[in-house]
């Protein structure tokens, strides 16, 4: 299968101001997104995981320029979309769709559910006005909702219901990526597993390409096919699925794998505990960013910030492997 | 949809007896004597009695009250000790003029209002919100009189554009009146609209600046929607909900600005008519003024609850 690269994101970093002093030069950030770069391929689900505060959803909406990118550059089919302005960033905007979080606040409350998917498609005019009706009642009928909600209004449904929504609204553009921002964790564990089915047989149906975010392992090892694990705004692990699922070389990695639920208690393997908090991305820590709550750390990962080393396909930054290659 | 309107109509009927009952109470509770006033003090004894007996002055509050609630219910205001006259025709005579002004005011402060709110909010912390700010303050920080007397001192008298009182030049018809009309109600107007714009347009932007962060604008602007539509269909439209109810009720505080505008610009309207009442103690006027203005905002107040209800679907009229 050749790849094709639809999204490249090179150095990617999304800085916030923390504190300005008084000329109004900022004088602390947080490094949401520090120095991130990846590819992604047309047809692919690409998982990124990550503790709450990891900065996982902020790549996604610099992705789409819903935030700012402080630095680095990412290209959209080799069209360098960074600094996009105006119509051209619409136009971008039309391919690359984002499902949201939360689906309680993502829907405003005084735009019916119909109108809210016809709307995208009218304001790119890719379809004639009729045409618009039919194609938001066939996606209401995709994801499973009935025709009849096309007038009624976001609070009338409930949780799962408002995140088919989302999914339909996403869809209305015929987008070729989907950003699903963690679409399904604020949903019930039930309702969680039809949105997750629901997205696997759109992709097989619509070939499209997903960026998956989530924190919940489990759920992104169902889904994905390559996986980033992310610490603090940085990339500690890219690999395939397998390859991170049979042998996760990043401790951090083998952590968050350790703590996934196993329902058999004869097979359940020895948990790795990681003692205490994710540090604050404010004040983060010298050297390697996970040094504070490494199980195997060396004296070097508090000094030297590791680089992204490559073993065919498998990414990682640890001086474990480091020194290996050397 | 009707029971909504059962339910707005009983709450204004419900705010009105309590609006009509306080003003019967402080009228009373009043210091002096509206006989004094009424009848002159050369007249006998015995016409004073007759006269306090014809117009009821001489029963117990208890007794004057029902017999006011009574009268009212068959639409009855009273008669007007000063004028002699049925007030409810007296305030018909007058109150076109001032629901014309405040009517006119309201349409121009929200017509601007709302879209400088909106900008405001949407460059927040930047110079043009800052400039904004500043003249809202400022706005809202003016005395009435003051600003009346000034605008008068100005444009009417250095640079005499504006007639400097009343509200029509007698002797004029057809356009020319009209036009006349038109020339003595712009500094009325102006006056009321730089007190009551900066209202408008400080509640539009703290409305608009909650909405611009909620994560629906978000959502609309990753659909790839014009920055604009994204602003005035998803942002301004939520945030007019709260402007409109706000907008209910500046309209009673605005019956206030209404009485001192009028009376800087001899304006014959109702406001000044409370204001030469009150000198009068022409209780009946007074309370019948005070009744149909009550009711206009009551009135003006269920339309902003259904303006609502249109705007923002999970106010449900059902």
């Amino acid at each position: 299968m050749k790849k094709q690269k639809i999204l490249e994101i090179k150095n990617l970093k999304t800085y916030f101001p923390l504190k300005r002093n008084f000329f109004g030069q900022v004088t602390n950030y947080v490094k949401a997104v520090d120095d991130v770069s990846f590819d992604l391929h047309k047809g692919e689900i690409l998982g990124i995981v990550g503790e709450t505060g990891s900065g996982k959803s902020t790549i996604g909406r610099s992705l789409l320029r819903l935030v700012e990118p402080t630095g680095g550059s990412i290209f959209y089919r080799d069209k360098n979309i960074t600094k996009m302005k105006g119509e051209k960033l619409r136009k971008i905007r039309k391919n690359i769709q984002m499902i949201f979080q939360d689906p309680f606040a993502s829907l405003n409350p005084r735009i019916s559910i119909g109108e809210c998917i016809v709307e995208p498609m009218r304001e790119h005019a890719i379809y004639r006005k009729s045409d618009c009706f039919q194609r938001a009642l066939m996606l209401l009928e995709k994801v499973g909702l009935d025709k009849d909600y096309y007038i009624r209004y976001p609070h009338e449904f409930s949780g799962g219901q408002r995140q088919r929504v989302g999914i339909a609204r996403a869809l209305a553009l015929n987008p070729e990526i989907i950003i699903a921002d963690e679409a399904v964790s604020s949903l019930d564990v039930s309702v969680q597993a039809q949105i997750i089915n629901l997205f696997s047989d759109l992709q097989q149906e619509l070939g499209l390409t997903y960026i998956f975010i989530a924190h919940d392992l489990s759920v992104v090892k169902f889904v994905s096919n390559r996986i980033i694990v992310i610490y603090l705004g940085e990339i500690m692990e890219i690999a395939y699925k397998e390859d991170l699922f049979n042998q996760p070389l990043h401790p951090y990695t083998q952590a968050l794998i350790s703590a996934i639920p196993v329902p058999d208690p004869k097979k359940r393997g020895r948990r790795i505990i990681l003692k205490g908090e994710i540090p604050s991305p404010a004040h983060p820590p010298t050297g390697c960013k996970f040094s504070t709550r490494c199980f195997k750390v060396m004296d070097v990962c508090h000094e030297i910030r590791p680089d992204l080393v490559n073993f065919d396909n498998h990414q990682v930054r640890c001086h474990l492997y480091q020194k290996k290659e050397e | 949809m009707f029971k909504f309107l059962q339910k707005q109509l009983i709450k204004g009927f419900i705010t009105l007896f309590i609006a009509v009952s306080i003003t019967f109470l402080i009228l009373r509770l009043m210091p002096g004597d509206p006989t004094t006033m009424l009848i002159d003090p050369r007249m006998t004894e015995e016409a004073r009695q007759r006269l306090l007996i014809d117009f009821g002055l001489d029963k117990s509050l208890i007794t004057q009250y029902f017999l006011y609630l009574k009268q009212l219910f068959y639409g009855n205001l009273g008669v007007s000790f000063v004028f002699r006259a049925p007030v409810s025709e007296i305030i018909r005579e007058r109150l076109p003029w001032t629901l014309a002004l405040m009517g006119i005011t309201q349409i121009i402060t929200i017509a601007v209002g709302i879209p400088l709110g909106v900008m405001a909010a949407y460059k927040r912390g930047k110079l043009t919100d800052q400039i904004i700010n500043a003249l809202s303050i400022l706005g809202i920080s003016i005395f009435v009189p003051w600003l009346g007397i000034m605008l008068l001192f100005f444009f009417g008298y250095i640079l005499p554009i504006f007639p400097v009182g009343g509200g029509y030049t007698p002797g004029l018809s057809g356009w020319e009146y009209f036009l006349d009309v038109g020339m003595h109600f712009i500094l009325p107007v102006l006056t009321l609209t730089i007190i009551y714009l900066a209202n408008y347009i400080l509640f539009t932007r703290a409305s608009m600046v909650d909405v611009l962060n909620e994560d629906y604008i978000r959502t609309a602007r990753s659909k790839g929607m014009k920055e604009n539509r994204v602003i005035w269909k998803h942002g301004a439209r939520n945030a007019m909900v709260s402007t409109v109810t706000v907008a209910g009720m500046l309209l009673g505080r605005m019956v206030g600005g209404a009485v001192l505008t009028e009376t800087v610009y001899a304006y014959p309207g109702v406001g000044r008519m409370i204001y030469d009442a009150v000198g009068q103690q022409d209780f009946p006027l007074l309370q019948g003024s005070f009744i149909v203005l009550a009711l206009t905002v009551i009135v003006m107040n269920i339309l902003a609850d259904f303006i609502c209800a249109y705007l923002d679907p999970r106010i449900k009229m059902e």
